[in-house]
């Protein structure tokens, strides 16, 4: 866990038309198989960062490197690298879900043996084995977002961006979707995972980075924050310690 | 293989929205068989014996009021009601025109005949002097009577006049002669209709060979509906973050696109044509010829898809939100389909629209399937108008990943 996989330095972002920067000089190194929490309150720039590093939307200025390559210019090279799970059902609601595999699948060059191999992957790993030719409007929340994961590795990427995987979802189908994500992490899948339940992020993240108003404010592991930050007994309290108890809306 | 996985996924996003399938197959063939069976033959050849009613009240019962009467039964477009005549009669035809009984009544006054034969007369005894006419027939009119419907009706009476007036004056012509059988012949200058075309051997078109093609266009423009919404239900769903980031060409996406709706447009225009040579003449109507234009019909039908498909793209690429995409599109295909002469012949629109409607991708195709099916064109012929079709489709593709490569809003960007 050596090699800085993903580097951001004095990153800026103003959306058309905004007064206020939404990223304003973030700073940020990932390393390679690291489950890495990307924390802060609304508005602070998470979503944004993910989108910036995926390609979806364009930098104003700043430094990026995702896999050794520069972003935007490299983004053909990146994106075979990455995957994403959106906070949507990025889904097809009336395909079922191995129509929906197999068509995402073949966007990324995935064809016959090899295609069906990792669509049959992804729904052991969705744990959809009874539901696979089911439209995807039919599953319950839960089967809904364990679909979601599922189809953003069915790429094997490198790095996988989660935004907010476990909005809405029972403790079931959370507990399946951490099991899910320590069993690729552990084999040497990147993870930069956005939420705001700050327990999940204690208990699984090598390190966070707390977020707040276009910057990070801090990053490290989860104890070494707690420990340094005064009157903190878990991450929640470092998190409304850094940023504040008002409202943000 | 990219290109045909888009294919497929829309073919199967299509084949599971019901709705979709009704409006893109069985509305656009509903469409075209009660339009086409709501207009008449254009030869007037009355097939369906649809009579209009009217409401005579013949206060004169003289020799005029009678010819009338005679002329106005041999119309067969028309069922003639008499009103028994008394001192309300008047009000009581009247009253019945403003109760909607009957949308037009005809009165002929008392002592028509004695008036137009004293009138007649004077003007034979004192030629070149103003003599004053005869009380008129009198007509009531429902005012919710359509114009076109209304000025047909009067057409059709004026005629019967003409003829009696002729007949009137050849009697008074015998009599002043002394020659009372004195008969002259009438309709002598004669009207005849030629069709030429551009194989000189035009056939006698009739309303079918118009309106089928012409409201078929019309129908496949509606794909407008179920393409930009699936497209704009990519974005409002998140599909479209997953697709941005997929290792692949923009131009694969909408090229898979593009085929599969142009597919479905195909299907549509078939089975609409096949309303016009098979249905329809189950209605007695006439019968749809395409046996002779099957190659020409394929080919405008590609080019018109490829607009309509263009269409779609761009609504779907620029429409922020599913309503939109929904209202917006169809709006556009009926304006584009008034001004481009499908609902009413441009011939007859203010010169402003007529040449606007040149314009329309609607009346391009349309001009097209108008040559096909009535003028026997040829390839080459048809060729401007194919070339303005595909015109349209490579601006409007062009227009719509000019936006789909800057899309407005991905992500709620509140995180």
């Amino acid at each position: 866990m050596t090699e800085v996989i993903i580097q951001i330095q004095e990153l800026t972002k103003q959306y058309p038309g905004a007064k206020e920067l939404a990223l304003r000089g973030l700073d940020l190194s990932v390393k390679q198989g690291e489950f890495f929490g990307l924390l802060g309150p609304n508005g602070s720039g998470k979503t944004t960062t993910i989108s910036i590093l995926c390609g979806l939307i364009q930098p104003t200025s700043g430094h990026i490197s995702v896999a050794g390559h520069k972003i935007p210019g490299h983004l053909n090279a990146i994106k075979p690298l990455i995957g994403l799970v959106p906070q949507d059902i990025a889904l097809y609601p009336t395909l079922t879900f191995v129509e929906n595999l197999s068509f995402f699948g073949h966007l990324y060059g995935l064809r016959g043996q090899s295609l069906r191999q990792r669509i049959e992957q992804c729904i052991e790993i969705a744990g959809l084995n009874n539901f696979a030719d089911k439209m995807i409007k039919t599953y319950s929340g839960g089967m809904k977002r364990r679909a979601n994961l599922a189809a953003g590795l069915l790429h094997q990427p490198k790095i996988i961006f989660l935004d907010e995987p476990t909005v809405n979802v029972d403790p079931q189908s959370r507990n399946v979707i951490f099991d899910i994500l320590q069993n690729i992490n552990s084999n040497g899948t990147t993870i930069i995972y956005t939420t705001h339940y700050l327990e999940e992020a204690q208990q699984f993240c090598h390190r966070v980075a707390i977020m707040d108003q276009g910057k990070v404010i801090c990053q490290d592991t989860p104890h070494n924050l707690i420990k340094n930050t005064a009157g903190s007994r878990d991450l929640g309290e470092v998190f409304l310690n850094l940023t504040g108890r008002h409202l943000r809306d | 293989m990219k290109i045909l996985a888009a294919m497929k996924k829309e073919w199967l996003l299509l084949w599971r929205d019901k709705i979709g399938l009704v409006i893109l197959f069985i509305l656009p063939m509903c469409l075209v068989l009660f339009i086409s069976m709501t207009t008449t033959d254009q030869a007037g050849n009355n097939k369906h014996n649809h009579k209009f009613s009217i409401l005579l009240l013949d206060q004169d019962k003289g020799t005029i009021a009678k010819g009338f009467i005679t002329a106005l039964n041999k119309i067969s477009l028309f069922k003639v009601v008499t009103q028994t005549d008394n001192p309300q009669a008047l009000q009581q035809t009247k009253k019945a025109v403003i109760n909607g009984d009957y949308p037009i009544a005809i009165v002929i006054p008392a002592d028509t005949t004695k008036d137009i034969n004293q009138y007649l007369q004077k003007q034979l005894r004192k030629p070149n002097t103003k003599i004053a006419t005869p009380d008129p027939i009198q007509l009531y009119l429902d005012p919710g009577l359509q114009v076109q419907v209304k000025d047909s009706i009067v057409m059709s009476l004026r005629l019967i006049t003409s003829q009696i007036e002729t007949a009137t004056m050849q009697q008074l012509l015998g009599q002043t002669l002394h020659q009372p059988n004195l008969k002259l012949s009438t309709n002598f200058i004669d009207l005849k209709t030629n069709y030429v075309n551009l194989a000189d051997d035009a056939k006698s078109p009739n309303n079918v060979q118009y309106n089928v093609p012409a409201w078929t266009l019309f129908g496949m423009f509606f794909i407008v509906i179920p393409l930009a919404g699936v497209m704009v239900r990519e974005r409002e769903l998140g599909v479209y973050q997953r697709l941005e980031i997929a290792p692949t060409w923009h131009l694969n996406l909408m090229l898979g696109r593009i085929f599969a709706f142009v597919g479905l447009n195909m299907v549509q225009l078939w089975l609409m044509l096949a309303v016009g040579v098979y249905i329809l003449p189950l209605f007695d109507m006439p019968t749809l010829e395409v046996a002779n234009h099957i190659g020409l019909i394929f080919i405008t039908g590609i080019f018109a898809s490829l607009a309509a498909t263009g269409f779609g793209l761009l609504i779907g690429t620029w429409a922020s939100t599913y309503e939109q995409a929904t209202v917006l599109g169809p709006f556009l295909i009926v304006i584009a389909a008034a001004i481009g002469g499908i609902m009413a012949p441009i011939d007859l629109m203010p010169s402003l629209l007529q040449k606007i409607s040149g314009y329309s991708p609607l009346n391009w195709a349309q001009t097209s399937f108008l040559d096909i099916f009535v003028r026997d064109a040829k390839l080459h012929q048809i060729l401007p108008e194919l070339a303005k079709l595909f015109g349209f489709f490579v601006l409007t593709l062009t227009l719509s990943l000019t936006k789909f490569l800057h899309p407005k809003a991905l992500f709620n960007h509140n995180h």
